[in-house]
């Protein structure tokens, strides 16, 4: 059956990766929201082109592993010069921020028009807005080979690193819980505890940018903006609880990932227009229109709840 | 050289206040060019409450800060039973201004006290069920345990502060600095504050309090930290908190000093 064939060769993939790619974003990017730096998510997701641009240019090969240190290394010069900045220059955080990650960010795209631009996996296209349509897994022709060994052995190797970090995060979110709640809500409490707010907070950046430059690769930098901000402010909308946010934050962002790759597939055609949209784009258009979703109706929180709530105060006043 | 450097003492001779609680001596700190505080000495008692009284731009919360190292020192040394203060934090329990926190933060008043164990808790260890019994009790102590479940942003000020004493409690501290846990809170709070500061002196702590009521100082505090700039007087608070050095503090003719000063004489 050609429908089957090309579901599991095209679009299951791609969705994984949507899936994944939003899900470890969406998780460390609780706390950058939390700690009020969701711009710095905005800055990762930017400082990673110059640091795989030159992963690249060293080593000629754009493997998981040179291109992940390579944007570690630059995003550790990120939060370095954000800080210099912030001290020398006497610049607020925000300001710092907007001027290191675009100009990190413009140098990496001159940098790779001269050197990566022949490459099909690296190009400027792809920095912006991925490459999710191209994800292609060359195995199962049917469901009954998603039950033999071979047909993984030629998973996308993008969705192995995705799979991967993705884990990542969730066993760290689980083991550093604490410590990443306690320096978020009182830094000096946390000094005193004996849990250094410098350290959790360089090991939170480092996980950012380890997800980010994962799913930088997959899906492009507007997916990975997105995913950092929007399903966990989504969920901060609807509860009052940290661990319940988090979870929620997942669940939002495996929604965005499926769900925009969905509708970039069949709106057009429901639509009556031949072609598909990009399907990056629609995963974070459909991420942008969970939250505003959510900031209406949220129970406690929602502008139309709260509208009602009012109209009650007064006339029961 | 290296011969004389091997067999020059570690450490320098014990002074005999070494064991207090909190010692300070020639803390001196600035906000850029301006001196906030200058050459300050003092020594807190053991199990003592203390009051840091001043006017406004004394230096009481730059003070607390500076020795806790939250605020850079430009000299001075500060040291908490016998040793650096730096090595000793895990013995301080500092009760911030309620300000200094996001009150939108998604947390319960009993997660915010559960973060009162979290240093014995220990790294990566999960918070189990026995640790929320624990953190209820002291919520219990300061009269919240109604409101365990409540997202913190949804209580009242006295209320938050009440959060953070039960916290203040749960860290199980030797030596507390409250910046001014007695600001904006109702009268059931302040009775709270009280009967918590009053516990932790029968359990033989030590607590250093920035207060601003004049009124009440030498009701509630036994010890009296007076600054303004500098120490003004330093010393228990029935010899003290006399109008003569209140008048030196705060200036001369100051209508807050008069009955104060009366009960005080």
């Amino acid at each position: 059956m050609p429908g089957t064939e090309d579901f599991l060769m095209i679009d299951l993939p791609a969705i994984l990766v949507a899936v994944l790619a939003a899900l470890a974003c969406a998780l460390p990017g609780n706390f950058l929201v939390l700690r009020r730096q969701a711009l710095m998510g905005d800055a990762m997701s930017h400082v990673v082109l110059p640091g795989i641009v030159a992963a690249y240019a060293l080593t000629g090969d754009i493997a998981p592993l040179p291109m992940v240190l390579g944007a570690l290394v630059a995003a550790l010069v990120a939060v370095a010069l954000i800080g210099g900045l912030q001290r020398v220059g006497g610049l607020e955080p925000g300001a710092a921020m907007g001027v290191v990650f675009t100009a990190m960010f413009a140098a990496g795209l001159v940098w790779l028009e001269q050197s990566g631009a022949g490459n099909a996996h690296l190009d400027v296209e792809h920095a912006l807005y991925g490459n999710l349509e191209g994800t292609l897994w060359l195995g199962p022709a049917s469901w009954g080979d998603l039950l033999r060994a071979e047909s993984y052995r030629t998973l996308p190797t993008n969705l192995i690193t995705l799979a991967g970090v993705t884990l990542a995060m969730l066993l760290l979110l689980g083991l550093f819980f604490k410590e990443l709640a306690v320096t978020t809500f009182d830094p000096g409490l946390a000094t005193g505890l004996g849990i250094s707010e410098r350290r959790v907070g360089l090991g939170l950046m480092a996980m950012v940018a380890v997800a980010a430059v994962a799913a930088f690769e997959a899906v492009g930098s507007i997916i990975v903006i997105a995913m950092f901000v929007c399903p966990p402010a989504t969920a901060r909308m609807l509860t009052d609880r940290l661990a319940t946010q988090i979870w929620l934050s997942a669940l939002f962002a495996a929604l965005a990932g499926a769900g925009g790759y969905w509708l970039a597939a069949h709106l057009p055609l429901l639509l009556g227009s031949p072609n598909s949209l990009n399907a990056a784009g629609m995963v974070a258009v459909a991420a942008g229109a969970m939250q505003c979703l959510a900031m209406l109706l949220a129970p406690r929180y929602g502008v139309v709840v709260r509208a009602w709530r009012n109209g009650q105060g007064v006339t029961a006043s | 050289m290296v011969t004389l450097l091997k067999f020059r003492p570690r450490q320098r001779a014990i002074p005999a206040d070494a064991d207090s609680p909190l010692a300070v001596r020639g803390l001196t700190v600035a906000y850029g060019q301006e001196p906030v505080l200058q050459s300050v000495d003092f020594v807190a008692p053991e199990a003592d409450l203390v009051a840091v009284v001043g006017p406004n731009g004394a230096g009481k919360s730059t003070f607390i800060k500076a020795v806790l190292g939250l605020q850079p020192r430009l000299a001075g040394e500060v040291s908490c039973f016998g040793r650096p203060v730096e090595r000793q934090r895990a013995l301080i329990g500092y009760v911030p201004q309620r300000s200094s926190v996001d009150w939108d933060f998604p947390a319960s008043a009993l997660d915010v006290v559960t973060m009162g164990l979290y240093g014995k808790i220990g790294w990566c260890r999960p918070v189990r069920a026995r640790h929320r019994a624990e953190a209820r009790e002291f919520l219990a102590q300061v009269g919240m345990a109604d409101f365990a479940a409540r997202q913190i942003g949804q209580l009242s000020g006295g209320q938050q502060q009440r959060v953070f004493l039960a916290r203040a409690l749960a860290q199980d501290a030797r030596l507390y600095l409250m910046d001014e846990p007695f600001a904006g809170v109702d009268a059931a709070t302040e009775r709270a504050i009280v009967d918590v500061l009053r516990t932790l002196k029968s359990r033989g702590r030590t607590v250093l309090c920035v207060h601003h009521d004049l009124q009440t100082a030498p009701d509630y505090f036994e010890h009296l930290l007076l600054l303004s700039g500098r120490v003004v007087a330093a010393g228990p608070m029935a010899t003290h908190f006399t109008t003569a050095a209140l008048a030196e503090a705060y200036g001369v003719g100051v209508s807050l000093i008069g009955p104060a000063a009366v009960r005080a004489g």
